[in-house]
């Protein structure tokens, strides 16, 4: 049995309500297979009843018509208006006196059956088919079958977009980040059923926050490895909005998901466990709340001349060892001050002579350099350093450095 | 102290080089340096216009080329005679006519078979090397662009040289005349490689220390290594060899007997122009006439 709507409105909507097996088959018709809805309704035109009944509940005024196969049903609602429920078998009796141009022939063949008085789906399902094979071909054949009410074709479904989203308006403006967090709270365990239900995970968490003052405050949260773990990403969320603060109270919050399959993997017998991703990242937030946003995450090298060049990227998916093409082996050990030391340095002849800086202090016995390096010329941030490896008078051996900012000891060597 | 730069390279050395040979020699006459060695990549096309350039300067124009070999390293060889010239020539000439355009190398067979007349620095000295050239021309070459890596390859150099009982020489193997124009070789090497300058990375120059040094930076550079300097003066004196001596002679052309290669040349023209011009009209015979007497 299928069900046909045909007008304005919203008509996708109400078919998924009552079918997972919907067609868009035109932009005002939409075609849906109702078998299987006796069993919750009842007889068809219980069915018919409590789609209409739904129907204008939501505002749409559209035909209906339930037909054995989805033909008759698209030809019933477009020819009549109402609910039209057509008996199994009397499709053909059913649709006789609609117009042929319902079934949207070519204007050739509209024209050509026009010239032989053929106007009805009654006159037209009536022709011998073996006539209409030799004059109008494949064609013609499918136009009377229709007209009969005979047409047997499967629906084309169309796939719904899952849309995980959820909204709270509340009543009076939240200024706290505690009450906050039980409507987070219910918004999470929410969508995190109904993703479960669905066996799904996610692994992006947006959130909107509409302010008193009429702005909005939006966070984004991507997960290394897709989750339902409610708990962390609630803990998330309040250690981003703890560090990201809203500017004014809130009066609206609306939460979506990404929808995604949940990640299945095995660990290897002889791979050391490894924390759980969803419980590391909780850890790394809960860090960066510490030393502050883009702080935290894995080095990565640049393949740059400059010392010690590298950035932060952010995500713990991949814990790779980061390798350099061609990267020299030191022979010696280098200790580098993290945060380098700045340094005062006395030059004799254009050479260090004595270096002063914190925990550093001693004349110059030997060196060698400068070592120089320079780049990033064409950028509005070039850089140039001299770099100086000295044994000082203290006993230890140094690197040392010299670029626009001033003197600095890089490190100690071992 | 004298310093004779014995590594240099233009814009010759395809990509490799940001400056035309004409920078070099005036550069090499600025810093009042008496002679220099042109050695671009695997030819001598930057010559002809090094040697007027330097005619012009007042400085000694010495010729060679950094020949690639099939062992994956660079070979400068400096032209001390005219000999070595005619080999450096034939060798290059061997090596390209078998490989596409760009590629080629040489094979360390062929540079024994084209050694005669050729000096030879290098950074790696070993015994094949020292077979092939001998003690009189093989050279340990440092380079010294204030870059730790390359400094520890240096002492290897040296440790090399003396057990080798080589001489050892410093050059800059300067690739600009100027320190500014390190920027345009970076962007040739950007070419090169088909990379942009921010996605280059370690593939650009470290710094801007490959340009054309004076005899005083270049004799503090290695004050520690005094004869590596006086070396470079010593090998250029050695370097007898310039473009003037070229002493070009084209091939004889075997004519019949009462002809001399140009009147042959007039009637095979003459005959040949009246096949293809028919009537053979006033226009053609001026043409001829004028090419001929060009020649």
């Amino acid at each position: 049995m299928y069900a046909c709507l045909h007008g304005p409105g919203n008509l996708t909507a109400l078919a998924f309500e009552f079918s997972p097996t919907v067609e868009a088959t035109a932009p005002d018709t939409v075609t849906f297979d109702v078998a299987g809805l006796d069993r919750l309704f009842g007889l068809p035109q219980d069915v018919a009843g409590a789609i209409a009944r739904r129907a204008r509940e939501t505002g749409v005024k559209a035909s209906l018509a339930l037909a054995g196969n989805p033909d008759a049903a698209i030809c019933a609602a477009r020819g009549f208006p109402g609910v039209s429920l057509i008996p199994h078998g009397d499709e053909g009796k059913f649709l006789a006196t609609l117009p042929l141009g319902l079934l949207s022939p070519t204007p050739q063949l509209l024209e050509t059956l026009e010239r032989w008085g053929i106007r009805r789906f009654h006159e037209m399902a009536s022709l011998p088919p073996l006539g209409i094979a030799e004059r109008l071909g494949p064609e013609g054949l499918r136009l009377r079958e229709l007209a009969r009410g005979e047409g047997d074709r499967k629906l084309l479904p169309l796939v719904d977009a899952l849309q995980f989203e959820d909204e709270i308006e509340l009543d009076y403006p939240v200024e706290l980040l505690e009450p906050l967090a039980f409507l987070l709270a219910r918004l999470i365990n929410g969508l995190a059923t109904r993703l479960a239900t669905r066996g799904l995970a996610t692994d992006e968490l947006r959130l909107r926050l509409k302010l008193e003052t009429g702005g909005t405050h939006e966070r984004s949260l991507r997960l290394p490895v897709p989750s339902l773990d409610t708990k962390a990403f609630l803990k998330l969320l309040q250690l981003d909005l703890e560090a990201n603060p809203p500017a004014a109270p809130i009066v609206h919050l609306r939460m979506g998901v990404n929808p995604v399959k949940p990640q299945a993997a095995q660990s290897g017998l002889f791979v050391p466990v490894a924390p759980e991703p969803v419980k590391l990242e909780l850890t790394l937030a809960r860090i960066q709340a510490f030393v502050g946003e883009g702080r935290v995450g894995i080095p990565d090298l640049l393949d740059s001349h400059r010392p010690d060049a590298f950035r932060i990227q952010k995500g713990t998916a991949t814990l790779v060892k980061p390798r350099l093409k061609n990267a020299t082996v030191p022979f010696m050990a280098l200790r580098i001050f993290r945060p380098r030391r700045a340094a005062r340095v006395a030059l004799a002849s254009g050479m260090p002579s004595f270096v002063m800086a914190d925990g550093v202090r001693g004349k110059v016995l030997d060196l060698a350099g400068p070592w120089r390096t320079s780049g990033d010329w064409w950028t509005l941030d070039p850089w140039q350093r001299d770099e100086w490896d000295i044994a000082l008078s203290d006993g230890a051996l140094y690197r040392i450095y010299c670029e626009q900012a001033g003197w600095f000891v890089e490190g100690s060597y071992d | 102290m004298t310093y004779v730069e014995l590594h240099a390279r233009s814009a010759f050395s395809f990509l490799e080089g940001s400056c035309v040979p004409e920078d070099l020699a005036g550069a090499c006459a600025n810093l009042d340096m008496p002679a220099m060695a042109l050695l671009d990549r695997n030819g001598v096309y930057g010559s002809p216009r090094f040697h007027m350039a330097a005619k012009k300067a007042g400085v000694r124009a010495h010729i060679g080329s950094e020949i690639t070999c099939t062992n994956g390293r660079t070979y400068p060889l400096l032209a001390a005679s005219r000999e070595g010239y005619r080999n450096l020539c034939r060798m290059v000439t061997r090596m390209k006519l078998r490989a596409a355009k760009g590629e080629g190398a040489a094979t360390l067979e062929e540079l024994a078979e084209f050694s005669r007349g050729l000096i030879c620095l290098t950074a790696h000295p070993d015994e094949r090397l020292l077979d092939i050239f001998g003690k009189h021309a093989l050279c340990a070459e440092l380079q010294r662009h204030h870059n730790r890596e390359e400094e520890a390859h240096n002492q290897t150099v040296v440790e090399r040289a003396r057990s080798l009982g080589i001489p050892i020489v410093a050059t800059n193997n300067p690739a600009y005349a100027i320190p500014a124009q390190r920027e345009l070789l970076d962007v040739f090497t950007c070419i090169r490689n088909k990379v942009t300058l921010a996605t280059a990375g370690r593939l650009l120059e470290r710094n801007s220390e490959r340009h054309v040094k004076t005899p005083a930076d270049m004799a503090r550079l290695f004050a520690d290594l005094p004869e590596a300097i006086a070396n470079t003066r010593e090998i250029s004196s050695r370097l007898d060899f310039t473009l003037a001596d070229l002493g070009y002679e084209f091939p004889r052309y075997p004519v019949p007997e009462g002809e001399t290669q140009m009147s042959l040349l007039r009637r095979l023209a003459d005959e040949g122009a009246r096949r293809r011009y028919r009537p053979y009209h006033e226009r053609a015979r001026k043409q001829i006439e004028r090419e001929l007497a060009l020649i």
